[in-house]
């Protein structure tokens, strides 16, 4: 069943509209160059990867229950600051340019990277004792 | 790509074109959070909603490219709301 309160659901448009914004002004550092590696797009998904491994071992062990830090930071912001479909379509861009092998290094090392960073943010967080 | 350039419509101030961006976000990040909610990410197994949250954002988004940069000229808000920024389109639920 579906049930928001209007706190839940403020706290998900903060988050969506503070991370997607992030994500526009980090994309206008560097132009779109499909034969270049997407660094803007690199750099906002594995950052929001670390994030995201952060804000979810940390609410689940660290913190006690809230209702609307989850979908705030989560959901919204990394949610918003990260994007699957970007990097497939910068993928698909690299392609079209026959830069087989820059394509195949980025999608591997976006998926590599991302996981080594929830990995280490998992890690950090579990190195902090839990307070009493 | 120079010629999609020129086939834009006329740009809006930056804080228009945030605006959007922000709106969208929000959108994409409340109805991601209702497919979450509704079909809950197993312990074990497969995440389908996950999948087929990135499966359908790709599909969407690869439907707004071509749709903003091929096919027809489209208002200037477009882009920024569906996507984010200027040349990379994304939909926000990804």
């Amino acid at each position: 069943m579906l049930s928001l309160d209007g706190r839940e659901l403020a706290a998900i448009f903060a988050g969506g509209a503070l991370g997607t914004v992030v994500r526009a002004i980090v994309g206008t550092v560097f132009a779109p160059d499909p034969t270049a590696w997407p660094w803007p797009t690199f750099a906002v998904n594995i950052i929001g990867a670390f994030l995201l491994g952060y804000f979810t071992t940390r609410l689940l062990e660290r913190l006690p229950l809230s209702s609307y830090r989850r979908p705030m930071l989560g959901t919204g912001l990394c949610g918003g600051l990260t994007t699957f479909s970007t990097m497939q379509v910068e993928t698909l861009k690299m392609l079209d340019h026959h830069r087989y092998g820059l394509a195949l290094g980025y999608t591997t090392a976006s998926v590599a990277a991302g996981l080594a960073a929830v990995y280490a943010a998992t890690a950090v967080v579990r190195r902090t004792r839990v307070r009493a | 790509m120079p010629d999609h350039e020129s086939r834009r419509a006329p740009r809006h101030s930056s804080a228009v074109v945030l605006g959007a961006i922000a709106a969208g976000g929000m959108l994409g990040a409340a109805a991601r959070y209702a497919v979450g909610l509704t079909a809950p990410p197993p312990a074990t197994g497969v995440p389908w909603a996950t999948l087929g949250v990135n499966l359908t954002g790709c599909l969407l988004m690869g439907a707004l490219m071509a749709l903003v940069v091929e096919v027809r000229r489209t208002h200037a808000l477009v882009r920024p709301f569906l996507g984010v920024g200027d040349d990379r389109a994304v939909v926000r639920c990804t």
